[in-house]
């Protein structure tokens, strides 16, 4: 088990860096731990939460967040996340992991792929996701 | 920043797209904000990396519906979790604070390939 925590140190510093965690202990925690798709997206974001909140803190002391855009995105997510959390309790397991895999492709894909930005995005042209 | 009123559907559109996407996959939904916001205040912005904190202020809130949905279905399992939370704290925040002393461009890529290879294992 003192693996897991080195590899949830791990990828909560690059969520932290912004280069993103994009669901990578779900994949850890599947095939290392053999846990259930949907026990692993459980504990996902469960360490969502406690990974990102700790970042945001330092994050929000050098860069303001968009308030607005935060009150507007909000109502929709609220909706999506019982609309999402629904279909994945439908939804057979397998296929699951398999729509995961592609999330995962296409946000890999996304990330290896793009052209770099100019003060676009975050420092230094990196790649970042929050989730 | 000021938004505008013809922005309010479309950014309850990317806040339904990142809700759904993150109670399906339990994973995700950052992606479509940071991807959404981009597109849609595309030269608004004084300082653009406000994107990023952002969605993570949105993710949160929407990640802790999710988790309490995840435990009224019973799919909440807490075993690992000790071995979670100080590492996830620790490691949020010490990335947060390298963020500015390191270069992670080419992290980014490398990271972006390890998500497609496995991307790759799960779904062949």
């Amino acid at each position: 088990m003192w693996w897991t925590a080195i590899i949830a140190f791990f990828v909560a510093i690059l969520s932290g860096l912004g280069v993103g965690s994009a669901g990578l202990l779900v994949v850890f925690l599947t095939t290392v731990e053999q846990l259930p798709q949907l026990t692993a997206q459980g504990l996902n974001l469960l360490f969502f939460l406690f990974s990102s909140g700790a970042s945001l803190v330092v994050h929000m002391l050098r860069i303001p967040i968009l308030l607005g855009c935060v009150l507007l995105l909000l109502p929709g997510g609220i909706l999506g996340t019982f609309l999402g959390t629904a279909a994945a309790h439908i939804l057979p397991q397998a296929l699951l992991r398999r729509l995961f895999g592609i999330l995962l492709i296409l946000s890999g894909g996304l990330g290896l792929f793009k052209k770099s930005r100019k003060n676009e995005g975050s420092p230094r042209g990196s790649s970042r996701d929050s989730g | 920043m000021k938004v505008h009123f013809l922005q309010i559907l479309p950014l309850f559109v990317i806040g339904l797209g990142a809700g759904f996407l993150n109670g399906l996959l339990g994973a995700g939904g950052g992606i479509l904000i940071v991807f959404g916001l981009r597109q849609l205040l595309k030269g608004r912005l004084k300082d653009p990396r406000a994107i990023y904190p952002t969605a993570i202020a949105v993710m949160l809130p929407l990640s802790l519906l999710s988790v309490w949905q995840y435990a009224r279905a019973g799919s909440l399992e807490l075993t690992h979790l000790g071995w979670l939370i100080l590492p996830a704290i620790a490691g949020g925040a010490v990335g947060a604070l390298l963020l500015h002393r390191l270069s992670v461009k080419a992290l980014s890529r490398i990271f972006a390939a390890v998500v497609l290879v496995s991307g790759l294992v799960l779904v062949l």
